[in-house]
């Protein structure tokens, strides 16, 4: 008897374990206000993109509830996390994030239910319009998170010693000879090989190389647009064949048998221990650069295709932005946060010195001490930048599922035709599902 | 009648937290997952659902990239179950002889199987990437020179060897239980009778133990059909091959294919038509291989 009634207070105990189970995850879900009634303190959510800023985001939101009594939690998705699956899980997940991140025109369409208009905050005054480019019927709906740019990355030590001033590089004749003179002294210089590239990580060929084929030419935008419609002919495109060169010439002068199995990490290394003398990434490499205790300085050259004024000139643009949750419960003390980030020098210290950003905003005094920061301050400066068109198609991953394993093929074979007709047939399919 | 009633009670009282979890997670989502491959959903919450019919099923049946992972996958699974099956069987015929120390063996066969697929690949990531062509170039033998995750075939090759690793052990101890669980008898008898190792192993062991092949083999194949973690975290997909004119990810199972689709293209309700027809595949697959193999077994 007494086996018999533990056995139905065990079965007992496991049905209102498994009930109690569901019910709590119900309770809590979507909730954010009650709970946050509940502890006296606001909270919010914030879902962050960028896994090397984790710590620098998590320091700053921590001086933002001291100052102002607001709890921020920074949840971060990075290195091989998958940023779009991720933040569908989260939105399902029951405890919406309250800020999260956007990467461009293409996210906003998937979530363009759910952002909150911020077209009358204090922060848009200090921001260049050309970097408002998130906005949903006319109303800026984004908060740029930082600027970035990207190029050939080199270091000046290698490039002085084989003779090669990095200034002067603004053609595809200077890129090639540049290339061509490294090339020659590599045993000399102790290099495996000339530029360190990927194609192991899609999103380098299939969103920022691929990106100076859409950006290098009057009116990227009308083209870009065409392009992903499927209205353009690339096999009949000069700059296409431009690229297609340019491309060629990157892939010929990397560790071409291994770029399928480098990967961000082996990438960056062997930059940074001086095994390359280019580096075919962006400035938020620095932070790893750090890591790596490199001496050398360094800087940008630009992806030169052809011999056009757009050679000279390197991509920058808003890699991704902040967008407030419509539906959170918090959504003042979420743009309050934002606020905090843009116009106070806290923010500021915290976008320049702790997570080495490039801010957006022209009220920053403090100057970065990272030299690729300052490198494309000044290509800034100079007028010298190409847009980011590359964002129109990240939210479908066309660039890492279409373009990548296109720009792979052509590594391996070096056709040229059939590269440019397969971009061509892969252009007018996506064009077609739209 | 009293203790009847009990009886039931006890019956329900452990059935329904199971059966509760059951349909909550397997029944529902799949009578959901059914409905949406008829629609448009693209997985953003509260975005609004159409019904499209067949149309997703209809853009499968011409997805290049569907059918080579379709054909890969197959070739992958029947690899890997000839492999993983023969290895096991070998090193459970290893570990039930007399050995010394054979519990460490058989401990250390199973430990693979005890780390998760996703820390795995990134391991299996390592050794392949960084550590055997060190190796080559430390021993100056330049096979070893170039990741075996470079070229299509060999990665195809390395997703074999780190499968056969990770489930070797597991099928292993299926072959022991089986093995000790042949009469000695009989064994002693045709050994009297003159029949020699091999003998023995043929006509008395293999028969014997028919009932642990079909298990196994129908474990291993879907296993290996629905292999996914170690894919994703050893190659992703990488590297690039051509097939019927386009370019492919040479390393993309199925599973990897179905969850591209709803997660990198945003066509989650297209993915969902790929799974329903993966299921309908896996499951006719299992049903023809238990009927096959149940036919051989001997009645004891």
């Amino acid at each position: 008897m007494r086996s018999k009634n533990l056995t139905r207070l065990a079965a007992t105990v496991m049905a209102l374990a498994l009930l109690a189970g569901c019910g709590g995850g119900s309770t809590s879900g979507g909730s954010g206000g009650e709970q946050a009634g509940q502890q006296g303190t606001k909270e919010i959510v914030l879902y962050n993109l960028k896994v090397e800023i984790d710590q620098a985001l998590k320091s700053v939101a921590a001086d933002f509830e001291k100052e102002k009594g607001i709890k921020v939690t920074v949840k971060s998705c990075g290195g091989s996390c998958d940023y779009n699956t991720q933040l569908k899980a989260e939105m399902e997940s029951g405890r919406e994030p309250d800020i999260f991140v956007i990467e461009g025109p293409g996210g906003l369409e998937v979530w363009k239910h759910k952002v909150a208009d911020l077209s009358n905050e204090p922060w848009i005054q200090n921001v260049n319009p050309d970097l408002l480019g998130l906005k949903l019927d006319g109303k800026v709906v984004g908060f740029p998170v930082a600027i970035e740019g990207y190029g050939l990355m080199y270091n000046k030590d290698i490039l002085d010693k084989a003779g090669v001033d990095p200034n002067s590089i603004k053609t595809y004749a200077d890129l090639e000879n540049a290339f061509k003179t490294i090339d020659a002294k590599k045993d000399e210089l102790g290099l495996d090989a000339v530029v360190s590239y990927t194609l192991k990580e899609t999103w380098v060929p299939g969103n920022h190389t691929f990106n100076i084929y859409l950006a290098a030419r009057d009116n990227p935008d009308e083209f870009t647009d065409d392009f992903l419609a499927g209205k353009v002919d690339v096999t009949q495109d000069p700059i296409a064949k431009d690229f297609a060169k340019l491309l060629k010439l990157i892939i010929d002068y990397s560790d071409k048998d291994n770029l399928e199995v480098i990967d961000y990490n082996a990438q960056v290394v062997a930059f940074g221990t001086g095994k390359t003398a280019f580096l075919h990434q962006g400035n938020w490499v620095y932070p790893n650069l750090k890591d790596l205790q490199v001496s050398f300085d360094m800087g940008f050259i630009p992806f030169a295709l052809n011999d056009s004024e757009y050679a000279a000139k390197i991509p920058v643009g808003v890699p991704s932005y902040y967008v407030v949750n419509k539906d959170s419960a918090n959504i003042d003390a979420a743009k309050e946060f934002l606020n905090y980030i843009a116009l106070t020098e806290r923010g500021h210290k915290y976008m320049i010195e702790e997570a080495s950003m490039i801010p957006a905003f022209n009220n920053v005094t403090l100057e970065p001490e990272d030299p690729l920061a300052k490198s494309i301050m000044k290509y800034n400066e100079e007028g010298r930048t190409l847009t980011w068109q590359f964002t129109k198609y990240t939210g479908d991953s066309f660039g890492q599922e279409v373009i990548a394993p296109i720009i792979a093929q052509y590594a391996k074979d070096g056709d040229m035709d059939k590269f440019l007709s397969s971009v061509n047939e892969a252009a007018k399919e996506y064009g077609s599902k739209k | 009648m009293r203790k009847s009633l009990q009886d039931r009670l006890v019956f329900w009282g452990f059935l329904i937290p199971t059966l509760f979890a059951f349909v909550m997670v397997i029944i529902i989502p799949f009578v959901l997952g059914i409905y949406y491959s008829f629609t448009n959903w693209k997985g953003a919450a509260g975005a609004a659902i159409n019904f499209i019919g067949l149309a997703n099923y209809r853009a499968v049946l011409h997805d290049t990239r569907f059918f080579y992972s379709f054909s890969l996958t197959a070739a992958y699974a029947l690899v890997a179950m000839a492999v993983i099956n023969l290895v096991a069987f070998g090193l459970a015929l290893l570990v039930t002889q007399e050995l010394k120390l054979r519990n460490l063996y058989r401990t250390g066969f199973f430990l693979p199987n005890m780390v998760g697929g996703l820390v795995l690949g990134y391991i299996w990531q390592f050794i392949y990437n960084a550590a055997l062509p060190e190796l080559g170039k430390a021993l100056g033998a330049s096979f070893l020179s170039r990741s075996m995750l470079a070229a299509p075939r060999s990665a195809f090759f390395a997703m074999i060897m780190v499968s056969s690793w990770q489930y070797a052990g597991y099928i292993m101890m299926i072959y022991v239980a089986a093995l000790q669980g042949v009469p000695q008898d009989l064994l002693e008898a045709a050994a009297i009778d003159g029949a020699g190792w091999w003998q023995r192993l043929r006509h008395i062991t293999l028969p014997m133990i028919a009932p642990a092949f079909t298990v196994s083999s129908f474990f291993t194949l879907v296993n290996s059909f629905k292999m996914f973690d170690t894919n994703v975290s050893l190659t992703n997909g990488a590297p690039i091959t051509e097939f019927m004119g386009e370019s492919v990810f040479s390393t993309e199972l199925l599973a990897l294919n179905i969850y591209k689709t709803a997660y990198s293209f945003n066509d989650t309700a297209q993915g969902q038509a790929k799974a329903i027809i993966f299921f309908v595949v896996l499951v006719t697959i299992s049903l023809i291989q238990v009927f096959l193999n149940k036919r051989r077994e001997v009645e004891m």
